[in-house]
C-alpha cells in the first residue's frame, strides 16, 4: 500500500461546486482520487515527467484505490 | 533475426500462385460502377469496424486458434509469417507482444496498416499502424493498459496523456535504434506509441495520434470502415471455413505498388485479396479470394475441372506450395497479360523464371509451359531433401513437377526438347528402381585428380545426381533430386490427392493455396 499524506487546501468556490457535480455523477470517482489524478496530471504536465507522477496518474485512472 | 521482406514476397508469390491456379472462375465480380453500395451488416472480425476503408493491409487473428495464442512466440531462424508482421513491429519498439499483449487478448487481434504515409505533411515517409485487441471484458482492458503503460514507466519513459471525445489516450515516444535496417522499406520503425479503451472491450495501439483519431472516428461513421467496403464483404463472403482462425485482406492496387516501387501503368486486373486461414493435419491451410477491379474485364479462361489433377496422387501432402491446372501455356499467355497491371510482380516473375531456367540451361516460358497442353501441377517440397542440393550455401529447396503426357505435338515436342537438353548439358540417363517404380536420373560424370603415393596424379570419378523423373502412367513426375521423387512415388494414401480436406475444398469458384509455413 503507497503511503498517504494528508494535505490541507483552499479552492475556490466554483470549483468546489464544479467538483461536487461531477463526484454526484461519476460513483466511481471520489474526492481523494480526483485530487490525485488532478495534481499527478498537472505535474505531468508541468514539471519534468516525474516517473513518480506518472506512476500515481495511471493508479487513479484505472480505478486503483490511491491509499 | 527475422527478415520481414520474405513476408512481402511471399503475398507477392503467392498472387502468382493464384494466377497459375486456374483463372476467372476463382475471382469476384465487384458491382458495375454507378452502383452505389448500401451498408450492410458488418461481417468478418468485430474489431475490423476500426480500421478504415483505405486501408492497404488487415490481418486478423481470431477465436481460440493456435495462430493467436503462440503469436510472439517466433523463434530465430523461423520462417516469418505475415501474422509475425505486428510483434515484430512492436519488437523493434521495444515492447514484448508475449508480455506486454497476449496476456490480455481474448478471441480477436486485428493489425491493420492505415497508409503508407498517414501524415505526408511531415519529413519522412510515416506510415500508420494499429492495433486493435480485443478483451474480456472493461476490466481486463483497464488491467491491461495499467499494467502496460507502469512498465514502460519502469522502462523510463516519459507518458503524455490527453482526453479526446470522451476517450483518455495515453502516449509515450519510443526509441526504435538500430531497427530500421531490419524491415522491409515500407515499414518503418515505430516511434511513438499512443493506446485507447474505446467500447469497453476494445484497446487501440497505435503508432501515431492521427492513427488513433482516425480509428476512433471510424467507428463512430460505419460507412467510412473496412468492413462495409463492397470488395472486402465480397471477399469474405466467399469464404467456406465457418471459423476461419485468421483472416488478412490486402488491398492490392495500393499494397504492390509499395512493395514493389513500381507504379501501376495500367489498371491492375484485380483489386483486393482476401485469405481466411486455419490449421490443418498438413499445417497452415489458406483459403484465398481476389476481387475483380470493375474497370477491366476478366480475362476467359475455360473452367478448371472440378476433381484434381491426378498427377497430385504424387505429390505428398505437406508441400508448402502446390499449383496445378491444366493448358498451361494458354493460361500462361493469359498470366503475362494480367501482370502487366502489376509492373513489380511482373518483373519479379519474369526474372525469378529467367534466373531459374538459366541456372539449369532451361527456357520455361518459351520451351516448357506452350507444350504442357494437358493437366500439370507443380510442388514446392519442405525441404532439401537432397544431399547435393543441402550442401549448396543457400539451397533451393526441392520441387515436384508432373504433367499429363498426351499424344498431341506439343507433348511430344516437349519429351523430345527434354531429351535434347539432357544431351545439351552432357546429362546421361540412369536408370534405377525406386519404390517399385523404374526411374531415371540425370547425371553427370565428374572426375577429380588424385595425387597418389607414387607421384602421379591419379583420376577418380564421381557421379553427380542432377535430378530424377518416371513414366508413371500417362503422367511423366520430374524432380530435383531422387530423394524427391521417391517421396512423390511413397506418397500413397498420404498424397494431396487422398487429403480430405484438399478434395472438400477443390471448388472452382475459390481459389486454393497453402500458405508458406515452418
Amino acid at each position: 500500500m503507497n503511503a498517504t499524506i494528508s494535505i490541507l487546501a483552499e479552492i475556490p468556490e466554483e470549483l468546489h461546486q464544479t467538483l461536487k457535480g461531477y463526484l454526484e455523477s461519476h460513483p466511481d470517482w471520489d474526492q481523494d482520487r480526483v485530487f490525485s489524478a488532478a495534481l499527478s496530471l498537472f505535474l505531468l504536465q508541468n514539471g519534468e515527467g516525474d516517473r513518480r507522477a506518472a506512476r500515481v496518474y495511471l493508479d487513479t485512472l484505472f480505478h486503483r484505490s490511491v491509499g | 533475426m527475422v527478415k520481414l521482406r520474405s513476408i512481402l514476397l511471399q503475398i507477392c508469390a503467392s498472387i502468382l500462385a493464384l494466377f497459375l491456379w486456374g483463372g476467372v472462375v476463382w475471382a469476384v465480380e465487384t458491382d458495375p460502377p454507378g452502383v452505389i453500395p448500401q451498408p450492410e451488416p458488418a461481417v468478418g472480425p468485430t474489431s475490423a469496424r476500426f480500421v478504415p476503408g483505405t486501408t492497404p493491409l488487415m490481418i486478423s487473428l481470431l477465436g481460440n486458434s493456435t495462430p493467436l495464442k503462440v503469436l510472439g512466440n517466433e523463434t530465430e531462424g523461423s520462417a516469418p509469417q505475415l501474422t509475425d508482421l505486428p510483434t515484430q513491429l512492436l519488437a523493434g519498439a521495444g515492447i514484448n507482444y508475449r508480455e506486454d499483449i497476449r496476456p490480455w487478448v481474448s478471441d480477436e487481434l486485428t493489425f491493420a496498416l492505415t497508409a503508407f504515409d498517414q501524415d505526408p505533411g511531415q519529413s519522412g515517409t510515416q506510415p500508420g499502424y494499429l492495433l486493435v485487441v480485443k478483451t474480456r471484458s472493461s476490466k481486463d482492458a483497464d488491467a491491461f493498459l495499467e499494467s502496460f503503460w507502469q512498465r514502460q514507466v519502469a522502462a523510463g519513459r516519459i507518458l503524455r496523456f490527453e482526453r479526446s471525445a470522451g476517450v483518455d489516450i495515453i502516449a509515450a515516444e519510443v526509441s526504435s535504434a538500430n531497427t530500421a535496417a531490419l524491415l522491409p522499406p515500407i515499414f518503418k520503425p515505430i516511434e511513438d506509441l499512443i493506446t485507447a479503451k474505446v467500447e469497453e472491450r476494445f484497446v487501440l495501439v497505435a503508432n501515431q495520434n492521427l492513427v488513433l483519431q482516425q480509428a476512433i472516428a471510424t467507428l463512430k461513421n460505419p460507412t467510412q470502415q473496412l468492413a462495409q467496403q463492397p470488395n472486402y464483404q465480397k471477399a469474405i463472403a466467399t469464404f467456406t471455413a465457418k471459423q476461419p482462425e485468421g483472416i488478412a485482406y490486402l488491398n492490392l492496387a495500393t499494397l504492390i505498388p509499395e512493395i514493389t516501387g513500381k507504379p501501376t501503368v495500367t489498371v491492375p486486373t484485380y483489386a483486393s485479396l482476401g485469405v481466411a486461414f486455419g490449421e490443418s493435419r498438413q499445417g497452415l491451410l489458406a483459403e484465398t479470394a481476389l476481387v475483380a477491379n470493375p474497370e477491366r474485364q476478366l480475362p476467359f479462361v475455360a473452367a478448371t475441372q472440378l476433381e484434381p489433377q491426378p498427377s497430385l496422387g504424387y505429390f505428398p501432402s505437406n508441400s508448402p506450395l502446390v499449383v496445378s491446372g491444366a493448358h498451361l501455356g494458354k493460361l500462361w499467355t493469359q498470366i503475362s497479360q494480367d501482370l502487366q497491371g502489376y509492373p513489380g510482380i511482373q518483373s519479379w516473375v519474369n526474372q525469378a523464371l529467367d534466373t531459374w531456367g538459366k541456372t539449369r540451361g532451361v527456357n520455361l516460358t518459351n520451351k516448357i509451359f506452350p507444350w504442357v497442353d494437358g493437366g500439370y501441377a507443380w510442388a514446392l517440397l519442405p525441404h532439401s531433401l537432397s544431399p547435393v542440393l543441402s550442401a549448396q550455401s543457400d539451397p533451393d529447396p526441392d520441387w515436384l513437377f508432373a504433367y499429363e503426357q498426351t499424344q498431341s505435338d506439343p507433348s511430344k515436342q516437349l519429351a523430345k526438347y527434354l531429351n535434347e537438353l539432357a544431351s545439351q548439358q552432357d546429362l546421361g540417363t540412369s536408370p534405377f528402381e525406386l519404390a517399385g517404380h523404374k526411374v531415371f536420373a540425370w547425371t553427370r560424370l565428374v572426375s577429380e585428380k588424385m595425387d597418389s603415393s607414387q607421384g602421379r596424379e591419379n583420376l577418380t570419378f564421381k557421379t553427380k545426381v542432377t535430378g530424377a523423373y518416371a513414366d508413371l502412367d500417362n503422367q511423366k513426375v520430374l524432380a530435383s533430386s531422387p530423394e524427391a521423387l521417391g517421396l512423390g512415388l511413397e506418397a500413397g494414401n498420404g498424397a494431396l490427392i487422398n487429403q480430405r480436406q484438399f478434395q472438400e475444398r477443390s471448388h472452382p469458384l475459390i481459389s486454393r493455396i497453402r500458405a508458406f509455413c515452418t
